[in-house]
């Protein structure tokens, strides 16, 4: 992986993309020359029933590279001026838990920069990620 | 888990589940209907509730029939002795044809229910839809009188919101083959149908102006259509012709649909179906043959008096069969909106209040013989799916402990009607376990694994022309493999043009005036120009009927 991959959490997972923001994900992994670090999955109607059509859930494996492509998509799709997006983060001992993202008012080079900060505090703890950030000149709130 | 779980409703029962991620607050609105406000919500509500509405109906009520009987057969083997047990062969002439018929159905329900959902507006005739009516009643807007006008309000108010161009744009992004679940086909079929029963009716009636009085004609076409249930029933159709015979009815039925003379029937059929008094069995007949239809209200008709006479026999087929056959039976007109974790007490007074999160949501008397107590419960809301009660249950562990109407309802037998499931959930639930434990075992059987194998390409056969109707012959196949893995996608490369067609065809119905629509679009980050130029080349290359007419833009799509 070109910018090291995370020693803590091992995946992001998106829940609840429709098929358009698959397609711009996608494509957004594609274009970072990332798109096996990046796949989707989605919940079958099993039996005789009837219901809701499927949307997927998106499962990054995390890195640097990931979470600025998953900035730069999160800012790029804003249309409002807030963003909100729920992440579910699994760590390497198999623990999972909930974060939201949240962002208001910006315009999309301080969005996507807003996101990542917020995003790679998910991950403070790991060298590689505070090594990378300084070297892109990235702002970080994830120092310790 | 790999995605937030799907909303569904299951035919066989008819229990619909909502996975809603803020119960609680939902619990709130739901029962305090007047501070409820339009949202999203309302739209998975009316896909949920169309499922609900066309499994009850002649088909799904014959299509539930089988699969008990089937069942109850299978039970009758599994409890019989080992050495001298012998399947009845027509368990699984049943499931067959039951799993055939109920996937060949999918793609037409799944269209049925996204026309409710983003499509279906009352209009000109007397007749509003069930879900409709449903879904009124759980987000009323006081501040209008007349039902109709009210409710084109709140319609109008949610498909103007972000969140319902995002649940249609998923649909248009579907993949075109059936067997991902037929949205996308099922969609366009029925959208396709509805404009050229629409345009047809022009100068005549004009009845098809009125999209909600399509849904409830197209919904009954098919699923109170007897001439099917006929041929469910037909002892003729088992498990080596169920796939050629029910398909090619169905297919039969559809081109049918897309060319019989509706304006000779669409009056009676409005006069039937907005009679409060009507008496809708049987059915009105909607182009059957007349030999076909009647042979289906009789096979129906004996069924069901079997399945009764099964319920009530002697004490061989007491307990877990009259309780499965009676709960499943009772509940299939119950539609289960909403259910969540509550703390419950029952005082020696006899009363009940129910806390959830501590926060007190119900307090009513007791059932007769409620005993007192205090504990882990739920507090649930359903809606009757014959007359749209609104119900509130109350259960301490697994006991009904109390409930509530509104309107209130008085009457005893209308009380037994109502909540004679309420009081065998238990035994639903475990019953619906121990079924699909002994229903795999029987996934082995030759005959249902070579149905399954046959069914995606006779299913695709039936609908991908239909879906497409409006794309030249010539260019058919290129079509469809340009719309095979994303739908509308594949066609027109990029993603915002895909919501901005969603977004413009969520207002076929409205229309969406020329003069406001710019404003609308800029609202959610699109570009109109490019969307209606999008819309220009799809129509002029394959023909999808989108234009823009007496100051409103429509299309079809």
């Amino acid at each position: 992986m070109e910018e090291g991959t995370m020693t803590n959490a091992t995946e992001l997972r998106i829940p609840h993309l429709n098929q358009l923001e698959r397609a711009d994900l996608e494509k957004a992994f594609e274009q970072a020359g990332a798109r096996q670090d990046v796949t989707f999955g989605h919940e079958d109607l099993t039996g005789a029933r009837y219901g809701d059509p499927f949307t997927v859930t998106a499962i990054v494996i995390v890195s640097v590279t990931a979470l600025k492509v998953l900035a730069s998509w999160l800012a790029k799709s804003r249309h409002q001026k807030t963003i909100e997006q729920t992440f579910e983060v699994v760590r390497k001992d198999g623990t999972r838990e909930k974060r939201t993202v949240r962002i208001s008012g910006q315009d999309e080079a301080s969005a996507s920069s807003s996101v990542y900060e917020q995003m790679a505090k998910l991950f403070g703890d790991t060298p590689t990620l505070a090594g990378a950030k300084q070297s892109n000149g990235a702002k970080s709130t994830a120092k310790k | 888990v790999l995605s937030e779980p799907r909303a569904w409703t299951e035919l066989t029962s008819n229990h619909i589940s909502l996975p809603f991620e803020d119960g609680r607050e939902r619990i709130r609105s739901l029962l305090l209907p007047d501070r409820a406000d339009p949202n999203p919500t309302l739209l998975v509500l009316l896909h949920e509730a169309a499922h609900h509405w066309t499994f009850l109906s002649a088909v799904g009520s014959t299509l539930a029939a089988l699969e008990l009987r089937a069942r109850r057969a299978v039970y009758s083997y599994s409890q019989s002795n080992p050495l001298s047990r012998v399947l009845d062969p027509r368990a699984v002439d049943d499931l067959v044809c039951f799993e055939v018929a109920t996937e060949l159905l999918r793609p037409l329900g799944e269209g049925l229910a996204l026309f409710a959902e983003f499509d279906s507006v009352p209009g000109g005739s007397s007749v509003i839809s069930r879900p409709i009516e449903w879904v009124e009643r759980l987000f009323p807007d006081r501040s209008v009188q007349d039902l109709s006008t009210r409710i084109r309000r709140t319609l109008l108010k949610v498909r103007a919101m972000e969140a319902s161009r995002w649940r249609r744009e998923n649909v248009l992004a579907q993949p075109l083959h059936c067997s991902e679940g037929g949205y996308l086909p099922g969609y366009l079929m029925t959208k396709k149908s509805w404009h050229s029963l629409w345009l047809r009716s022009l100068d005549q009636s004009r009845l098809f102006d009125d999209s909600d009085f399509f849904l409830t004609y197209m919904r009954s076409f098919f699923f109170d259509d007897l001439g099917f249930v006929s041929l469910l029933l037909d002892p003729a159709t088992d498990r080596y012709t169920a796939l050629e015979r029910l398909s090619t009815y169905l297919n039969d039925r559809i081109v049918l649909f897309f060319r019989h003379d509706a304006e000779s029937l669409v009056r009676e059929f409005e006069r039937r179906v907005s009679t409060p008094t009507a008496n809708f069995w049987p059915p009105m007949n909607l182009s059957t043959d007349p030999v076909l239809f009647d042979f289906g209200r009789d096979r129906l008709e004996q069924t069901t008096r079997e399945m009764v006479q099964q319920i009530a026999q002697g004490p061989e087929n007491a307990g877990l069969f009259a309780d499965l056959h009676a709960g499943v039976l009772a509940h299939r007109a119950l539609l289960e909106l909403i259910r969540v974790p509550a703390r419950v007490k029952v005082t020696s007074q006899g009363h009940v209040e129910a806390d959830v999160d501590g926060r007190p949501l119900y307090a009513d008397m007791s059932v007769e013989g409620a005993t007192e107590g205090e504990g882990l419960g739920s507090i649930e809301v359903l809606l009757s799916g014959i007359d749209g009660t609104r119900v509130c249950a109350v259960h301490l562990e697994s006991r009904l402990v109390s409930w509530r109407t509104a309107p209130h309802v008085a009457d005893a037998n209308a009380q037994r009607l109502l909540f004679g499931d309420l009081y065998n959930r238990d035994v639903r639930e475990h019953e619906a376990d121990r079924w699909m434990r002994l229903r795999h075992r029987l996934d082995g059987t030759e005959e249902i694994a070579a149905a399954r194998a046959e069914l995606p390409t006779v299913v695709d056969r039936i609908y991908l022309n239909k879906a497409l109707l409006f794309v030249p012959d010539e260019r058919l196949d290129e079509v469809v493999q340009a719309m095979a893995q994303s739908g509308f996608l594949g066609l027109l490369g990029e993603t915002d043009l895909v919501r901005g067609l969603a977004l413009l065809g969520l207002f076929v119905t409205f229309g969406l005036p020329i003069d406001k629509a710019a404003n609308l679009f800029s609202s959610q980050g699109l570009d109109l120009d490019a969307t209606l130029n999008a819309a220009t080349r799809l129509h002029d290359s394959i023909g999808v009927p989108a234009f823009a007419v007496d100051g409103y833009y429509r299309c079809f799509v």
